[in-house]
């Protein structure tokens, strides 16, 4: 065993030559901090039992059957939590358990409750969700998985009925019940009845497991009705038929009510008025940023709409740091509404964050930025669009591409005074 | 609940180095250490906590980290660096002093460079390029015990003219 001092001298000797350094995770815990402060204002309650049952059941089929894995490394995700069980090996590793998860393709690998605590791993929609009763609901872990994406469709109306009744009694949790009440044994063979008949639907049809997950789980559920607009997204893009396509998406408008905020915003920037209509219904009964996206959406349509919540907004201490895509397309929010001034003043702000990288020797992190603030610059200047359901993934996308002509520090700060102009 | 007065930005900013440093010194490796630095700032958010000064901060948040540590190791049934931690934390301490070690790895900085290039070379390609001692005894044209003799020496000596200039500059 090494001796304090040596080992202190080695890890030095490790970062001075290059080979680690500290990471800068402000953004991370600012993002988590305020995702915390959501969740406690939900009232849902959950049955974690349940939700470990069911994701016992739902993870071992789904896990089984995709297709081979297309890479090592495809996504980095945000989960929630729920319970671990033993897998079988079958392509999935662990290399770390608390939030750095990376899924190597094609290895034998055993999830050992000894070595990764408690921990549930299942497969949605081709995307690791990983749940962990002991770390608590509603922590975001960030995730790698080198996962297939599985393909479904919504189910129909009759099936979502039947589905939803399910669900609601599988959600409604032992504690609720009354055991001093007459009807407690009926209401609580009808709760695990409902579980059964869902893992039973679920094996027939594997599809729905995109519907019902994301309806069961909780917070790790917002990841999950992502996963659930962008299957139906894709489906609308993708469908040659038109016909099917405008049908899907008059069933969509009809249940608009019942729609997630996420799924709005992706609806609405594709163009539906449905979904539009109803995010204006939204707007004062949301808050936090979700709010502030949404307000964001009808500025960058020019609709002045929630002009304030966008100019409060901005003063959010956290908002720079912790979204700064939610930022930035703020900006060029209250530009598009005449509102000027705004983006001299984020562009000075992300000068003194790039500064700040550069100077700590980050300048990977430094390029990304700047690249970001170019997305959004050619957004403001070309009087582009902005999908704000997908807004980190696509500036993400726009800053991997052609990083070569931004190599050095001087070539990143040239081209931050060009956006400033 | 959490400290909404708490400048939750700043308080990472300043510490959040120091601390992931701490962690791999006990034994986190480079990933698990940054999320057990995460770990810790949302659980000092989420508790009353009054800063007072940077010195006992950093006191308190190392204090909390090592808690998530030992209870990351006992979960993972993993084997600990150190057997004491406590006498791992007198080292960190005197090591650290009130900067967070800044002065010691300036130190260190001015130290290698007092050394040979081929001594400089052979730390770069084991601490820096990871190589094996093979590996670089190849690359530097030496043999693999010639290496180890080396970075032994090296290190010895880079520890004495750290605790030189520390001593001078006390």
């Amino acid at each position: 065993m090494r001796a304090p001092e040596d080992r202190l001298l080695e890890l030095a000797l490790s970062e001075h030559f290059g080979a680690e350094s500290p990471p800068d995770v402000v953004g991370q815990v600012l993002r988590v901090a305020q995702a915390g402060r959501r969740h406690r204002r939900s009232t849902r309650r959950w049955s974690w039992a349940a939700a470990a049952v069911l994701l016992v059941g739902l993870g071992a089929f789904v896990l089984f059957t995709g297709r081979e894995p297309a890479g090592p490394e495809v996504h980095v995700l945000k989960v929630g939590v729920t319970r671990f069980e033993n897998v079988p090996s079958g392509g999935i590793a662990l290399d770390t358990v608390w939030g750095r998860i990376l899924l190597r393709p094609g290895t034998d690998a055993q999830l050992n409750a000894p070595e990764s605590g408690s921990l549930l791993l299942t497969v949605f929609a081709g995307r690791a969700v990983l749940a962990d009763g002991a770390v608590g609901a509603g922590r975001e872990v960030f995730l790698r998985a080198g996962l297939p994406l599985l393909e479904a469709s919504l189910p129909s109306a009759d099936v979502r009925a039947t589905l939803d009744g399910l669900i609601a009694d599988v959600r409604q949790s032992e504690s609720d019940l009354d055991p001093t009440s007459p009807t407690y044994v009926e209401e609580l063979r009808r709760m695990k009845t409902a579980r059964s008949k869902l893992l039973a639907l679920t094996e027939e049809r594997s599809e729905l497991f995109i519907y019902i997950l994301p309806r069961v789980l909780p917070i790790p559920s917002a990841e999950a009705r992502r996963d659930v607009r962008d299957r139906t997204l894709e489906l609308l893009a993708r469908d040659p038929r038109l016909r099917a396509a405008r049908r899907l998406g008059r069933e969509l408008e009809r249940d608009a009510s019942t729609l997630e905020t996420e799924t709005l915003l992706a609806l609405a920037s594709r163009g539906l008025p449905g979904a539009l209509r109803e995010l204006g219904t939204r707007l004062d009964s949301l808050s936090g940023w979700p709010r502030l996206r949404v307000a964001a959406h009808f500025g960058l349509r020019e609709d002045a709409r929630g002009l304030e919540l966008l100019r409060e907004g901005l003063r959010d201490p956290l908002l720079f740091s912790g979204d700064p895509d939610l930022y930035l397309a703020t900006v060029v929010a209250l530009e598009r509404l005449g509102q000027a001034g705004h983006w001299r003043d984020a562009w000075a702000r992300m000068r003194d964050a790039v500064a700040r990288q550069l100077d700590a020797g980050r300048t990977d992190t430094a390029r990304q930025e700047v690249l970001r603030l170019g997305y959004f610059h050619t957004a403001l200047r070309a009087q582009q669009p902005l999908d704000l359901s997908r807004l980190s993934e696509v500036v993400a996308r726009y800053a991997a591409k052609d990083t070569r002509v931004l190599q050095t520090g001087s070539d990143i700060q040239a081209e931050l005074e060009r956006l400033g102009q | 609940m959490p400290q909404p007065e708490l400048d939750l930005e700043r308080l990472v900013r300043e510490h959040q180095a120091e601390l992931w440093r701490y962690l791999r010194y006990l034994g986190s490796d480079a990933a698990r250490a940054e999320d057990l630095v995460q770990e810790t700032f949302l659980r000092v958010w989420r508790r009353p906590f009054e800063e007072r000064n940077r010195r006992s901060t950093a006191a308190y948040l190392r204090t909390v980290a090592r808690n998530l540590f030992v209870s990351d190791i006992r979960r993972r049934r993993s084997r600990p660096v150190f057997q004491d931690l406590d006498e791992a934390d007198a080292a960190w301490n005197a090591h650290a002093g009130g900067d967070g070690g800044e002065r010691w790895r300036a130190a260190l900085t001015t130290c290698l460079e007092t050394l040979t290039d081929r001594a400089r070379q052979v730390l770069g390609l084991f601490y820096g390029a990871r190589r094996s001692r093979a590996a670089v005894g190849r690359e530097a044209g030496m043999t693999e015990h010639g290496v180890k003799t080396l970075l032994r020496r090296t290190r010895s000596k880079l520890r004495t003219c750290i605790e030189r200039k520390l001593h001078e500059s006390a």
